[in-house]
């Protein structure tokens, strides 16, 4: 690299720039990295003289360079690239065989992480569907627990005179409205919870890591909100049609008119 | 409006506890209806307010027979009807106002009815409490939304069975002016009720008796 150039992580280069100013000196941008999901987007590649140079040279770096060994030494991280027609592994032995390096593989690790990730997704996804199932579940029991214990209120509503077409759709409309904010609500608490778990888990990453690669989250949300509507509905219906074309006869047989 | 039952019959259980009831409720009048507990009062009463069909003999409304129109009607013709239960009936998430409103709102009329609902509270002395919901009320408070509840549509019928029940003489005056009120405005009024003194302020005062009515 030129002593003026940088190569700039993903999450550095936020704005399209073609230059870059780093501790009082301009750099020209040579290029961006693709995002990696790890620790490279937010670092910044240049010229390992240029960085001795102005480590040297940096009054604010001072503090922190000093007690430490020589300059020379203070090099942390060095990036690799392997052409494709190389063999990676070799590359690999042979900078392990230097004094002091150590070799960490993008690619391996990332791979690594996926097999993990793999593994903590098929928990999740049994998990959700252990969820949905106890939420059907409840839903069922709360359908049937209503008949029971609003049969008295929708009695009310039918001696009122109120039709059963109307009753059907006041039981069913109600659902529709507890699982229309119900499930926003949850939505957006659901968003903000993976936004925070992501950003924290980014923030102290110390090897590749990828965020679930989730596209048309807004269709998705939609999708999932949709389908709890569905089931609020269909959740309703069994009370619904159970009270809705209940005599008065029976609702009152074992209350006021007996 | 005219409300006429005839010859009404209805088994519970087996047994027979109206046997050719009969009674007519015109407007503007009040009709009282005595008797022993057990005496099937209160299922005549249902059998009127459209929530029981009898085992024998009609119902009619104005010369219609209730038990020959389709569901959809009766709900319309129950919306006629304002019922005083002797359980009172209240729904437990809605406040007094909101319970006495209800009838307005199945019918979609709550801003129309406003003035009355204030006006109900008023002269049955719950206004006070027109924002407690119904675990806060005492039984007599709650009898008093159910009459409210009752006269606010000014419905061509008003059942009540036993609204005078849990009231102090002060409170069963106000009912009764409720009532008084309402019959002026031409509805037909038909009480429940062990009251003497409320029967005796009726129009025509009926004895249920083995399964019959009989004038007093």
């Amino acid at each position: 690299m030129a002593a003026d150039e940088v190569l700039l992580g993903s999450q550095v280069a936020a704005r399209q720039s073609k230059q870059f100013f780093l501790l009082g000196k301009m750099f020209r941008v040579a290029g961006v990295l693709a995002p990696s999901g790890t620790g490279i987007d937010r670092s910044i590649f240049l010229n390992i003289d240029t960085a001795r140079k102005l480590a040297a040279e940096s009054q604010s770096l001072q503090a922190l360079f000093s007690g430490m060994s020589a300059k020379e030494d203070l090099i942390s991280a060095v990036l690799v690239e392997v052409s494709p027609e190389a063999s990676a592994k070799e590359v690999q032995a042979q900078l392990q065989a230097i004094p002091g390096v150590q070799v960490f593989s993008a690619v391996e690790g990332k791979k690594q992480m996926e097999q993990e990730l793999t593994m903590l997704m098929q928990l999740f996804f049994f998990m959700s569907v252990m969820v949905i199932f106890a939420a059907l579940f409840q839903l069922l029991t709360r359908a049937y627990e209503q008949v029971q214990s609003r049969r008295g209120e929708w009695g009310l509503y039918i001696a009122l005179g109120l039709t059963p077409l109307r009753l059907t759709g006041l039981i069913v409309g109600e659902s529709l409205m507890v699982c229309a904010l119900g499930g926003a609500l949850g939505l957006v608490l659901g968003f903000a919870g993976y936004q925070g778990i992501w950003a924290f888990i980014g923030n102290y990453q110390s090897f590749p890591f990828l965020p679930l690669a989730v596209e048309n989250e807004v269709l998705w949300a939609f999708m999932i909100w949709g389908a709890m509507l569905i089931l609020g509905g269909l959740s309703a219906l069994y009370p619904a049609l159970r009270c809705s074309y209940l005599s008065a006869e029976d609702i009152f047989r074992q209350s006021d008119f007996e | 409006m005219l409300f006429k039952a005839e010859n009404i019959v209805k088994h519970y259980d087996g047994n027979l506890i109206l046997k050719n009831a009969t009674l007519v409720v015109e407007s503007g009048t009040c009709v009282s209806i005595m008797g022993e507990s057990g005496s099937g009062k209160s299922t005549l009463l249902s059998i009127l307010g459209l929530l029981q069909l009898p085992d024998d003999g009609v119902v009619e409304i104005d010369g219609r027979a209730a038990s020959s129109l389709p569901i959809q009607k009766l709900s319309c013709l129950r919306q006629k009807i304002g019922m005083v239960f002797q359980r009172t009936r209240v729904v437990s998430s809605l406040t007094v106002k909101e319970n006495i409103l209800l009838p307005a709102l199945l019918c979609g009329q709550v801003k129309f009815y406003q003035k009355r609902v204030m006006y109900l509270m008023e002269l049955l002395a719950i206004s006070e409490v027109k924002d407690f919901y119904p675990y806060q009320l005492s039984l007599g408070q709650l009898r008093r939304v159910a009459v409210a509840r009752a006269a606010l549509l000014q419905p061509p019928l008003i059942l009540a069975d036993e609204p005078s029940n849990d009231l102090d003489a002060k409170n069963a005056e106000s009912v009764w002016q409720v009532f008084r009120e309402a019959k002026a405005a031409g509805s037909g009024i038909l009480v429940v009720t062990h009251d003497e003194k409320l029967a005796s302020r009726s129009d025509k005062m009926l004895i249920l008796s083995d399964g019959k009515l009989f004038s007093k």
